[in-house]
């Protein structure tokens, strides 16, 4: 999940759509994001490269929407709504991700497992 | 490189332990294959020795000596080198010190430029910023002319060799910055680590670069060739820049997205108790009516004194419409000597307290050309009374444009200027006025009464000697009709006369693309209040 700047870069994600839950006035999600170009990636727990600035799933309130969607802790969100979060600002990603109007995000997640999954299952078959 | 190396040094080894070697090669290598390839190897490694001789004959002559890599086939006896006269290649401290300086003043001036650049700032954080930034413009500006000079005295003819120790300087600057920084690792970087420890030793004792420091520099930078090391410092400069302005000024936090989005953002603990609703919906509706009215306002007030390039048709305007109006005010300074100078001084005091968004803003367009003159000129022709209305009055600020800038655009007029005022003033007087009148919000705005009032009267009095037919509505050619009248025009003035319409023409190709970048403006701005208030 490091990346080469100037250079695209390939993960292997999942979609993921959470709706909102409407908790009085609020929109709730149920989890927690950390991570932003503005912040200090060394203190990222979940990164594997501590370079990477992107915007990781910090916590997930268990029962909540993003627990039912399939939102695990440690997740790096590529995209928002069709949004790139892999470049942005700490409180951009927020705002992304709380906008008032929208009940419901789609999310492009990759974690290491998936890349892992893909791989085995890659290798499991031989190439033709 | 290093393959070719062990390459030569064992094809070496085989020739020079020559007859045995060949004799069991030439059974070895019976096959035809074998053979070409053989062949290929030992052409290439001629080749190469050649070049090896070659380089060392090169060497030898900068260095005095011989070295120890030069091929020598058994028997062979080394070169006579003789030690190139006046090869001198004492080190130049001075322009390495200006050159250090200059770099460093070079990072200084874009990290201001980039702080100018930061949005949501206040007003008076901008004002600062913007004041810093053009401080060390200016700066900038003494070292690179103080570089330059000590090339030329110094008769370098291309100023590579100077510019590869600016470059070096700006590697080390980087360097050091990634070093300050939380000790990422760029991918490109290719600095030998000696370099930054010098680097930082230099800087840190106050850009003051020690002797130690600087025979580690220039040695460095000869063995580089020029465009390597462009390469490399462009990939370093690019890397940085996207790098780093997003500092890292907060630790990672992680914030809940159960609550709304508030602008003031939470710390990190996500156990944060809630703020009530109506609350947080008041601050963010007020956070949003206020947001695009103050943006409005800071785009009236701070258009002016952001530089004409950056706004893509401005600077067209610029070019363009600062050149008739130099030829324009002209005219007004040979007619009205005594405009007070200190109008436009009390003016500026004065707006910042009528800013309007509405008239404001759609004069910022028009006043991007107008700020791009040079403050005398202002003095001189364009003084905007206080009596004239709201709209005109947002004429403003002649906010000190970038000196180089407006430098320019000076010289470029005196010109014109000089040309335009010895024939016939009046006749050419004639012809920007009806331009003048044809966008009043552009042209007579920009001019005091009593000028616009002779420029009627003279107008009145050139009309009523032209021919009925001159009074057409194209300008060019009722100035082109008038010309033929008088008789006494000489070809010199028939010459600037043309020039003088194409100006004009070009002014009022602008003046009608202003009027409509006006109206959509208009339009924009009705669009948004529509938006705020419903």
């Amino acid at each position: 999940m490091s990346f080469v700047p100037g250079q695209p870069l390939t993960a292997v994600v999942q979609r993921i759509q959470i709706q909102k839950l409407r908790q009085g006035e609020n929109l709730i999600l149920g989890f927690s994001i950390g991570g932003g170009i503005d912040q200090d990636p060394g203190q990222n727990p979940f990164s594997d490269d501590k370079t990477d600035k992107g915007i990781y799933v910090t916590r997930i309130t268990p029962g909540g929407p993003a627990d039912a969607a399939g939102l695990r802790m440690g997740d790096k969100l590529m995209q928002v709504n069709g949004w790139d979060m892999t470049m942005v600002t700490h409180d951009q990603a927020r705002k992304r991700l709380t906008k008032k109007n929208e009940d419901v995000v789609r999310l492009l997640v990759t974690r290491k497992s998936l890349e892992e999954a893909v791989k085995q299952s890659m290798g499991s078959f031989p190439r033709q | 490189m290093h393959a070719t190396k062990e390459n030569n040094d064992t094809n070496k080894r085989s020739i020079c332990s020559d007859s045995p070697m060949t004799h069991m090669k030439d059974v070895t290598t019976h096959t035809r294959a074998m053979k070409l390839k053989h062949q290929a190897l030992q052409e290439r490694l001629e080749i190469c020795l050649l070049e090896l001789k070659k380089l060392c004959i090169r060497e030898a002559e900068l260095t005095g000596r011989l070295s120890d890599d030069y091929p020598l086939l058994p028997g062979e006896k080394p070169p006579q080198i003789r030690r190139r006269i006046g090869a001198a290649f004492k080190l130049d401290e001075q322009s390495i010190l200006v050159d250090a300086e200059l770099a460093l003043q070079m990072k200084i001036y874009e990290a201001a430029r980039k702080l100018c650049e930061e949005n949501h700032m206040s007003k008076a954080v901008r004002r600062s910023r913007l004041q810093q930034c053009k401080r060390e413009e200016k700066k900038l500006k003494r070292l690179q002319e103080t570089a330059f000079q000590l090339r030329l005295e110094h008769g370098r003819s291309s100023p590579l060799p100077a510019f590869n120790i600016a470059q070096h300087g700006e590697r080390q600057v980087t360097s050091q910055s990634s070093h300050l920084s939380s000790g990422l690792a760029y991918p490109g970087e290719t600095d030998p680590p000696q370099p930054a420890p010098g680097s930082s030793q230099s800087f840190i004792d106050g850009s003051y670069i020690s002797p130690s420091v600087a025979p580690q520099t220039l040695p460095l930078t000869p063995s580089q060739s020029p465009h390597p090391s462009l390469d490399s410092m462009l990939s370093l400069n690019s890397s940085p820049v996207c790098e780093l302005p997003p500092i890292q000024h907060s630790p990672w936090s992680e914030s809940s997205l159960d609550k709304p989005y508030q602008k003031s953002k939470k710390s990190r603990s996500s156990s944060k108790t809630r703020i009530s609703n109506p609350e947080s919906s008041f601050e963010k509706d007020r956070g949003r009516t206020r947001g695009p009215r103050r943006r409005l306002t800071e785009y009236a007030i701070t258009l002016p004194e952001t530089p004409p390039p950056a706004v893509n048709y401005g600077s067209h305007v610029n070019s363009e419409d600062s050149n008739s109006e130099h030829s324009f005010t002209s005219y007004n300074s040979s007619q009205c000597q005594e405009l007070p100078c200190d109008l436009p001084k009390q003016y500026q005091s004065a707006l910042p307290h009528s800013v309007f968004p509405r008239t404001g803003f759609y004069h910022n367009p028009r006043h991007q050309s107008s700020h791009s003159f040079h403050q005398a000129y202002y003095n001189e022709g364009m003084v905007y009374q206080p009596d004239l209305d709201l709209e005109r009055s947002y004429y403003t600020q002649q906010a000190p444009s970038p000196s180089n800038r407006y430098e320019y655009y000076y010289k470029d007029a005196a010109v014109p200027h000089q040309r335009a005022q010895r024939p016939l003033p009046p006749d050419i007087r004639l012809s920007p006025s009806p331009a003048q009148w044809d966008h009043p919000h552009y042209r007579s705005s920009g001019l005091p009464q009593q000028v616009v009032n002779e420029q009627l009267k003279s107008w009145h009095w050139r009309s009523q000697l032209k021919s009925p037919r001159a009074r057409s509505l194209d300008r060019q050619g009722a100035v082109r009709v008038k010309n033929m009248s008088t008789r006494d025009v000489t070809l010199h003035q028939n010459q600037k006369y043309h020039e003088q319409l194409q100006i004009n023409l070009r002014t009022t190709k602008l003046n009608v693309c202003l009027y409509i970048y006006y109206h959509i403006l208009i339009m924009v701005l009705k669009v948004l209040f529509l938006f705020l208030f419903c």
